[in-house]
């Protein structure tokens, strides 16, 4: 079970309650394929990824960045069993897509970029930054959860 | 790798945040101890409340020192040498921390720049402070 101060479970609804899914969701996902280009790898079916420019306007790439982001509202909603409500995705993840699960973390650390452009230092301060961090490792550590 | 682009497009950036050295450093510093407790163990001789003098005159060091780096990467090891030697032997910090280090000056860049931090300044510039960290623990073993 993960220790959640009062402070942190409302600083992590407070930013969820800020954040557009729709929104960061493609913004994250298109710049881990800019930022960190092996991760292309998982989507040779999305078209053209050749340029930072055609990452960032391809329509594929927008949709999945969607489907991940609002993935973690259950995760926001359940602070106390991530575990159990990601066991499903984590299976998914090793045995179907067979995804590093590095590239979870590599991830996390994307969309908290995206989120500190999108509010600046005082919206994303240093204890709203720690709180979505420490939600986001649990996350990520839940998704890599049942690889063996 | 950087491109002849990136390498003007770290310059730019570093030449922009040189004016407010101070408040770049410090912030992403407090960034660090904050989401990553650990890294406070290297500090216990500093004053490390936010803005103190001390996180402050630490934060301009670090801030000067990479865009020291970024005028002139392509002769990072040589540049970089004193620090190099600094952090093999006597400061000694374990270099997972170095990555949490730039995360949060991405962090703190990403925070002042907004929409000016675009996709490919956010790669170059994850690049340069990967290449960075490297020449650091160059001389640890």
């Amino acid at each position: 079970m993960v220790d959640w101060t009062d402070a942190e479970r409302s600083a992590i609804a407070a930013m969820w309650g800020k954040i557009n899914p729709d929104e960061i969701g493609p913004q994250a996902l298109a710049r881990l394929l800019v930022v960190s280009p092996w991760t292309q790898r998982h989507f040779s079916t999305f078209g053209n990824l050749s340029n930072s420019a055609a990452i960032m306007g391809n329509a594929k790439v927008a949709a999945h960045g969607k489907t991940v982001m609002n993935g973690l509202d259950r995760a926001v909603k359940n602070l106390d069993d991530i575990k159990g409500v990601y066991s499903d995705l984590s299976v998914m993840h090793s045995e179907k897509l067979h995804v590093d699960p590095d590239n979870f973390r590599n991830l996390a650390d994307i969309i908290t970029v995206c989120v500190a452009m999108k509010f600046g230092p005082s919206g994303f301060s240093p204890d709203a930054q720690e709180a979505w961090q420490k939600f986001l490792s649990v996350v990520v550590s839940a998704l890599g959860r049942q690889y063996h | 790798m950087l491109s002849r682009a990136e390498k003007a497009l770290l310059v730019r950036i570093w030449d922009r945040m040189l004016p407010i050295a101070e408040d770049i450093g410090a912030e992403a510093l407090l960034r660090m101890f904050t989401t990553f407790p650990k890294t406070k163990t290297y500090f216990a001789h500093l004053d490390i409340t936010p803005r103190s003098k001390q996180m402050l005159s630490h934060g301009k060091r670090i801030v000067h020192a990479l865009h020291e780096g970024a005028k002139n990467i392509s002769t990072l090891a040589t540049t970089l040498a004193p620090l190099s030697r600094f952090h093999a032997y006597q400061l000694r910090i374990d270099p997972s921390n170095f990555k949490l280090l730039s995360h949060c000056i991405l962090v703190t860049l990403a925070c002042r720049m907004k929409d000016d931090f675009t996709p490919v300044a956010h790669a170059a510039m994850d690049k340069f402070l990967s290449a960075f960290a490297a020449v650091l623990a160059e001389k640890y073993r």
